[in-house]
């Protein structure tokens, strides 16, 4: 054998050595820069989350129903926008009957049960306020009123149309709609700069007017709502 | 005097979803994701500027439930356990991508984002992130305001005036536990605001709200300035209107900056797109798929599902472009307004949800972090500044009030009252009134009639978030929303069946709700007896 062929497979041999050397060196430094595995904190999780489910019962678990009545007179009005409100009653059983023993049973059933909107922006006297009725079916707890006007004060009665006329069982606080522009009040100290008032605000809200303002038929067409279930 | 005032507003907000039973519910990821995404990389762009000494100014609102949870030793326990997970996940990830170069380096810049958060929150905060903010308060970098205790929807109690005064005696009371001082002033939940409101603020000292831009626009009388200034309320209380235009450029959906091709896009999440078994251990221990973190793409075209791979660098470099351009439009916008106002600086309020900010987008912070750093560089003559130092500035202020209005869709209530979620007002208002009956009754409770007193207020504040009814609107997290609704109206009830003495005091269930709904411990039953004006 060649004296040459063994010096060659001495540098060999050398040259394997020194590389495995600079491999394991390199591989240290990189793996003492590594951000450390929480190992111990996270695998038993990961265990336990592979594990078959042992969990106490959910907040929501057996939950019951809300009541569907409160055996109460309750009513509420509330503005949704400058041309909607929300309403919502409950009428209890004695307002009822104190309401219905003045007329005879089998008429009081028969009398449709109504919506009766006032504007009390100009005559705060409700009895005086004009005012429009709104049909509801039998056994509505609430009602979505659209195509009010915007800054507007507004009371709601319910009750039932008799033949005597609009006998009120619950009647709302007032609210006041929203404005829907601009004011037309001025401070003369602070007249406005009409450069700054910036682009009337984009809406996109159909009614910008109610159809015909105060008449029933619009009324009924603009009025949606939902039955009790 | 500069050219004019841009005032930030970032309204953080999270509900309760604190929940000691178990460890399952997804809604506590959005805790953990915020405080991830948002809340810790806002802290290092705030330290950023409070280091370089840079003229921030910046008005963040943090809600009473956000600060409760950040607080809570078990939330805080249970991020450390959730982001120790992630960074086993981000392990996995980089020897999954490893032949891959594009998703490679994105695996490798997410162990290092979540190895970095879990350090900062554990070493570098000691989990107390409210006292790391209360820090850049001190500082004079940002101004720290409440909102509602629980984001009430205030113009939906307006006929149980005692349920708003405690919404908001709730918030000062918890504000001042956390910041040791007085808020200067409030966030009204989703800017909803009806005349009359501010008489409470007012009783309370806060100085400033905010509203959506026609609640100014349309103020009586119509204000010299538009939203360009302030207005001040009969009670003394000044209400600044939102800025549309610079809204525009970040909120809008179809035309603001967080768009942009070169954004990562949110919705591509491995939790959705590898294989089942491989992200089983990560995700809804029922198998439910979810948002792990993970998000390799960039929006590459905001209508096509094709998506690229996201490229970290260009999305930092539209960050600051998008900021110049921000920086830009204000100046010319400011120019404009400056023109017709020359007695005063025009003042751009931009309020956002902080949440946008790193979560839904992720460049945000960065973003902000340009705005605040390139300012100089773009227009000297723009300063930043918090509403409570204009107040400072300016002290004459219109005397005017503002209209019945919200921020949301629309500019009004329709949002929080629909076919959705209509269904709970009417409960919220029974339980309102029953709190307002027990607290005259039982004025002089004590022991346990005292403490079932105090968790039905805790229970009817956390009823009223306005969260709930967001959700039911928005179709996402409906059945929680619901339940929860339910949940504590229904504990509402019973506590009051006990109190009133209908059914028998039961100290377990007592015991049983102060465990699992510890909000406010230091709120107090008497308050819902209390005269409002």
């Amino acid at each position: 054998m060649a004296p040459w062929f063994n010096f060659g497979l001495f540098l060999l041999i050398i040259f394997v050595i020194a590389m495995t050397i600079l491999l394991i060196i390199s591989w240290i430094k990189r793996e003492s820069r590594r951000q450390p595995v929480p190992l111990k904190k996270v695998m038993p999780e990961f265990s336990e989350e592979l594990a078959p489910l042992n969990l106490r019962p959910r907040f929501d678990s057996g939950l019951s129903f809300l009541p569907p009545r409160y055996g109460q007179d309750i009513m509420g009005l509330l503005p949704r926008s400058p041309f909607s409100l929300y309403a919502y009653w409950e009428v209890s059983a004695e307002t009822e009957l104190a309401a219905a023993s003045a007329f005879d049973p089998l008429e009081w059933e028969k009398s449709p049960w109504k919506l009766r909107l006032f504007d009390v922006t100009d005559q705060a006297d409700f009895a005086e306020a004009p005012y429009v009725d709104i049909s509801i079916p039998d056994g509505a707890d609430h009602w979505y009123i659209h195509g009010v006007n915007p800054s507007h004060r507004y009371r709601l009665a319910v009750g039932r149309l008799t033949r005597e006329g609009f006998v009120p069982l619950l009647l709302s606080e007032a609210v006041l709609t929203p404005a829907a522009a601009p004011s037309p009040i001025i401070d003369p100290e602070w007249p406005p700069i009409a450069a700054l008032q910036g682009k009337p605000y984009q809406r996109q809200n159909p009614l910008t007017s109610p159809a015909g303002a105060w008449s029933a038929l619009s009324w009924n067409k603009a009025s949606s709502g939902g039955t009790t279930k | 005097m500069s050219k004019g005032l841009i005032a930030f507003v970032l309204h953080a907000h999270l509900p309760y979803i604190r929940h000691n039973d178990r460890e399952d519910y997804l809604e506590e990821r959005w805790f953990f994701e915020a405080i991830t995404e948002c809340y810790l990389p806002l802290l290092q762009v705030f330290e950023g500027w409070d280091r370089d000494d840079l003229q921030g100014s910046l008005t963040l609102t943090m809600s009473p439930t956000l600060l409760s949870m950040l607080a809570d030793p078990l939330m805080q326990e249970r991020y450390v356990n959730h982001m120790s997970n992630l960074t086993l996940l981000a392990e996995l990830e980089i020897e999954r991508t490893q032949e891959d170069p594009a998703f490679s380096a994105l695996a490798h810049l997410y162990r290092h984002r979540f190895s970095e958060a879990l350090h900062s929150f554990n070493d570098r905060y000691y989990r107390d992130l409210i006292g790391a903010f209360r820090r850049l308060m001190d500082r004079g970098i940002v101004e720290i305001i409440p909102c509602p205790a629980t984001h009430g929807y205030l113009p939906f109690m307006r006929f149980y005036r005692e349920a708003q005064r405690v919404q908001i005696a709730t918030a000062v009371n918890t504000y001042e536990g956390f910041f040791h001082r007085p808020p200067q002033g409030i966030w009204l939940s989703e800017c909803a605001y009806h005349p009359g409101l501010e008489n409470i603020l007012a009783e309370f000292h806060l100085k400033y709200f905010i509203t959506d831009a026609h609640g100014v626009q349309f103020a009586t009388p119509q204000p010299r300035y538009g939203t360009y200034a302030p207005i001040m309320t009969p009670a003394g209380v000044a209400a600044f209107g939102r800025d549309l235009e610079s809204s525009k450029q970040v909120w809008s959906k179809d035309e603001g900056y967080p768009g942009d091709s070169d954004y990562r896009e949110y919705y591509r999440d491995i939790g959705f797109d590898l294989d089942f078994e491989y992200v089983r251990p990560f995700i809804h221990p029922e198998g439910i798929r979810l948002h792990t973190g993970f998000k390799y793409h960039r929006i590459t075209d905001r209508e096509g599902a094709h998506k690229e791979p996201y490229v970290p660098t260009w999305a930092e470099s539209k960050a600051a472009q998008h900021a110049g351009n921000f920086l830009f439009n204000r100046s010319k916008q400011l120019e404009y307004l400056n023109g017709f106002m020359p007695e005063r600086e025009p003042l751009i309020l931009c309020p956002y949800d902080a949440e946008l900010f790193g979560h839904w987008w992720y460049e945000g912070p960065r973003f902000l972090d340009q705005v605040i750093r390139r300012r100089a560089q773009v227009d000297p003559g723009i300063e930043f500044i918090t509403p409570s130092r204009y107040l400072q500035r300016y002290p004459r202020i219109q005397p005017a009030t503002p209209s019945e209005s919200s921020w949301g869709a629309e500019g009004y209530h329709e949002v929080w009252l629909e076919a959705s979620n209509h269904w709970l007002y009417r409960h919220l208002h029974q339980a309102a009134d029953r709190m307002n009956e027990l607290s005259r009754e039982q004025y002089h409770a004590d022991g346990l009639s005292q403490r079932a007193l105090n968790q039905m207020a805790r229970e009817l504040l956390l009823a009223q978030s306005s969260d709930w009814a967001f959700i039911m609107k928005t179709d996402t997290a409906v059945n929680y929303a619901v339940n929860r609704s339910v949940y504590h109206l229904n504990n509402c009830l019973a506590l009051s069946d006990m109190i009133s003495g209908k059914k028998p005091m039961d100290e377990n269930l007592v015991n049983d709700l102060e465990d699992r709904n510890p909000v406010f411990p230091r709120v107090d039953f008497r308050e819902y007896s209390r005269s409002v004006p």
